[in-house]
């Protein structure tokens, strides 16, 4: 039987190898969302493996939590199911040492026929990834970011807040923009690391459309764009200082306001959000799935290292911000084009006064709770 | 229609039922509470409304999440919520933040029967967590005014140990699914016991009427022609049941945290261990609103929902006393009556002893 390998080499803190047993993807670029990070070989062992294929587990000497979950030391195995999806996914190392998952899968209907082997990706690959970048100090943060002169700006917000666009914006200003991610990227130790997880999907919003929301036509002409895509199409910086913090919102409101925010509160609230984000899969959307799997073995052993990893990241975030500039940026509902240069603007203004919010516009805000219940 | 519930005088909430009767008769939201229920007192405000049929949410001043989380300070609405069949329900609660909330949730017909355990029990339990009483996911009985507590996930063997103990005669019965406690002292929770094929005692089965068992054995069919996907769960009042049986209130003397494994084990543990397991269970039985709290926190960091589950966890250090003992009690998948049976024992000797310690002090 032919096995298809791929090895990945995340900014050299987290290594990773995919072994696929099934035919490759007519559309790889969504089954394979690290391509950015792909080397030709891993000059170590990889610290994460990743096995789609039949298998057969070794759940022996397991504890068993709701009919479904098994559970021991470092280990986890599960039969779970979601709309068109189904699937038997064990997770040995899950706490510590080399993660080994192993995955078999189907997925019904259109998106399982364009592209069979996104589930695993989809599913558990970020999230893992995730754990091995908190063991080593960093973590994967739910924003999008841009870097200017080795300064990066990380916009954070929950899902539907034009993050992208706002990214997308700031880029096509051209005053020395460029991206990092556009929906996670790393950050740690006061830098910002990127992290351009399915860079064909940012490259072809970025190439073709006005803001980041697709329409039919747009899926069908993505489909084709992503056919002939290279990760190399789009520059991306690796690595800047992160210098500004902007918690991004949608409404209440008709215009776009931008205020102050407590450093402290917009750290929280990233950390909250990025959380939030491992209850999110791309194409599949708010299942819960890996948080549960997390909880679940927590249940077993409460006192494990992953139910600490957010409390952790926000610690090591506070250390490592001051200096950092904290902005909320509210946007109206529906926003039109002048919303989004109006919004971009304050933000350069951002970069040009590092240390200091001096030149940007603060208004009182009503509304930004979030700035207010810190004081 | 409305009903109004008290829980032992602590909580107070209304279930106002909007909906025809016709789809009232398909699936009564309120029906498992039927325990609870006290008369309507118009001059006395309930803690909590749960109101149920559409509603037009109040979406003036909110940010929107997700494309479907709507948030406003002290306000929460969630317009779609999914699950199997396409079951889906929206709901709202102004006030999420204050003394006295008001939640009000609608459903297609297939996400009907979610509606109790997905949204209506963790408000019950969050309103519980504001008056500082816990209630945690476990079963109770009580031997001499003595409780103990059985606290597991699904499989655990809850339901199966606390109808056991009802069996054996002698012992109280507190709550098979949850059960709630301030400062070492438990109170029953008698919402309706959810039957399936593998905790149905035979003294339950003969207690059921002909059309209770003909659905029983209907649901039992379609669980296995689905091999698992739909499965729905047969509600018994405990009232009906074993109103002998059936205890208000006892101090807590022994705390017993189930883990399903290979072989029958029990062991002391570590209090906090245990505090932070049941943090964990009750997260899983919410799990959605592990979500929400989030989604709230992302905005509102510093508020008390967004703070749930860690002021959840302080609670549970105040409301589980020092002095009892834990243990952590490992039984085999598929609990029978006779596992439950030594689970029993072990605490009925425990009575003994602490009562011979008693003595000599």
């Amino acid at each position: 039987m032919t096995t298809w390998i791929e090895h990945y080499d995340v900014h050299g803190l987290v290594s990773l190898t995919v072994r696929r047993s099934a035919a490759l993807d007519p559309v790889p670029a969504i089954s394979q969302p690290f391509r950015y990070f792909q080397v030709a070989s891993l000059d170590r062992e990889p610290d994460i493996v990743l096995e789609v294929g039949d298998f057969e587990p070794d759940n022996r000497g397991c504890y068993l939590v709701d009919h479904q979950f098994f559970v021991r030391e470092n280990y986890f195995y599960c039969e779970d199911a979601y709309g068109a999806a189904r699937w038997r996914v064990e997770i040995q190392g899950f706490e510590y040492g080399q993660t080994r998952v192993r995955f078999c899968g189907t997925f019904r209907g259109l998106k399982g026929f364009v592209a069979p082997g996104m589930l695993p990706a989809s599913l558990l690959l970020k999230q893992v990834v995730g754990l091995h970048l908190s063991r080593q100090g960093y973590f994967l943060a739910h924003g999008a970011a841009a870097s200017k002169d080795g300064q990066a700006i990380l916009l954070f917000g929950r899902g539907g807040t034009y993050k992208t666009t706002l990214l997308m914006t700031l880029l096509r200003q051209d005053e020395g923009w460029r991206m990092m991610g556009d929906d996670t990227v790393i950050v740690g130790g006061g830098q910002v690391l990127s992290f351009p997880a399915l860079l064909g999907f940012f490259a072809f919003r970025y190439q073709h459309l006005p803001t980041e929301k697709l329409s039919l036509l747009d899926r069908v002409r993505l489909l084709f764009f992503l056919a002939n895509f290279k990760p190399t199409d789009v520059p991306v910086v690796d690595r800047s200082r992160l210098i500004g913090l902007v918690h991004c919102m949608v409404g209440p409101g008709d215009e776009v306001r931008v205020g102050e925010a407590g450093i402290g509160e917009n750290v929280v609230s990233l950390a909250r959000g990025s959380a939030v984000e491992e209850h999110t899969s791309y194409n599949i959307g708010h299942t819960s799935v890996f948080p549960r799997y997390v909880e679940a073995y927590t249940y077993v052993f409460p006192g494990n290292s992953l139910a600490r990893r957010w409390g952790d990241a926000c610690a090591r975030l506070l250390v490592g911000a001051q200096g950092v500039q904290s902005l909320v940026l509210g946007l109206p509902r529906c926003p039109k084009r002048h919303h989004f240069s109006e919004a971009t603007q304050a933000l350069g203004q951002m970069a040009l006064a590092p240390g200091g919010a001096e030149g940007v516009e603060v208004q009182g805000a009503p509304g930004f709770q979030a700035a207010e219940a810190i004081r | 229609m409305i009903h109004r519930h008290s829980l032992h005088n602590i909580l107070t909430f209304d279930i106002d039922d909007r909906r025809t009767a016709i789809s009232r008769r398909w699936s009564d939201v309120g029906s498992r509470y039927r325990a609870f229920r006290v008369p309507l007192r118009p001059d006395v405000q309930p803690d909590l409304t749960i109101e149920v049929g559409r509603f037009t949410p109040s979406l003036a001043g909110c940010s929107l999440l997700d494309d479907e989380c709507y948030l406003k300070p002290n306000y929460l609405y969630l317009a779609q919520e999914r699950h199997k069949l396409g079951g889906a329900w929206q709901f709202d609660v102004l006030g999420i933040e204050e003394e006295r909330c008001r939640v009000r949730v609608n459903a297609n017909w297939t996400g009907l029967p979610f509606v109790p355990g997905r949204v209506i029990d963790f408000f019950i339990h969050y309103a519980l967590a504001k008056r500082g009483y816990s209630l945690m996911h476990a079963s109770a009985v009580a031997l001499d005014g003595l409780a103990a507590v059985y606290a597991g996930r699904g499989g655990g063997g809850k339901t199966t140990i606390a109808l056991k103990a009802v069996e054996r005669g002698g012992l109280g019965y507190l709550g098979d699914n949850f059960t709630l406690c301030q400062r070492g002292k438990l109170f029953s929770f008698t919402s309706d016991v959810n039957m399936f094929a593998y905790n149905l005692r035979p003294a339950v089965w003969a207690r059921l009427s002909r059309i209770e068992r003909l659905g029983f054995r209907f649901w039992l069919q379609v669980y296995r022609l689905t091999r698992g996907y739909i499965k729905v769960l047969t509600p018994v009042s405990p009232v009906r049941l074993f109103s002998h049986a059936l205890q208000d209130s006892a101090d807590l003397a022994a705390f017993y945290s189930l883990l399903t494994g290979q072989a029958f084990s029990c062991v002391p543990a570590d209090r906090d261990e245990i505090i932070r397991r049941s943090v964990s269970n009750q997260k899983l039985e919410f799990f959605s609103f592990v979500r929400y709290t989030g989604l709230y926190g992302c905005l509102y960091p510093r508020s008390d929902f967004a703070r749930h589950w860690e002021i959840y966890e302080d609670l549970l250090h105040q409301n589980l006393p020092d002095g009892i003992p834990y243990y952590q009690l490992t039984v085999p998948a598929s609990i029978g009556p006779g596992v439950a049976d030594r689970v029993l024992d072990l605490y009925a000797t425990e009575i003994s002893s602490l009562r011979r310690g008693e003595v000599k002090a």
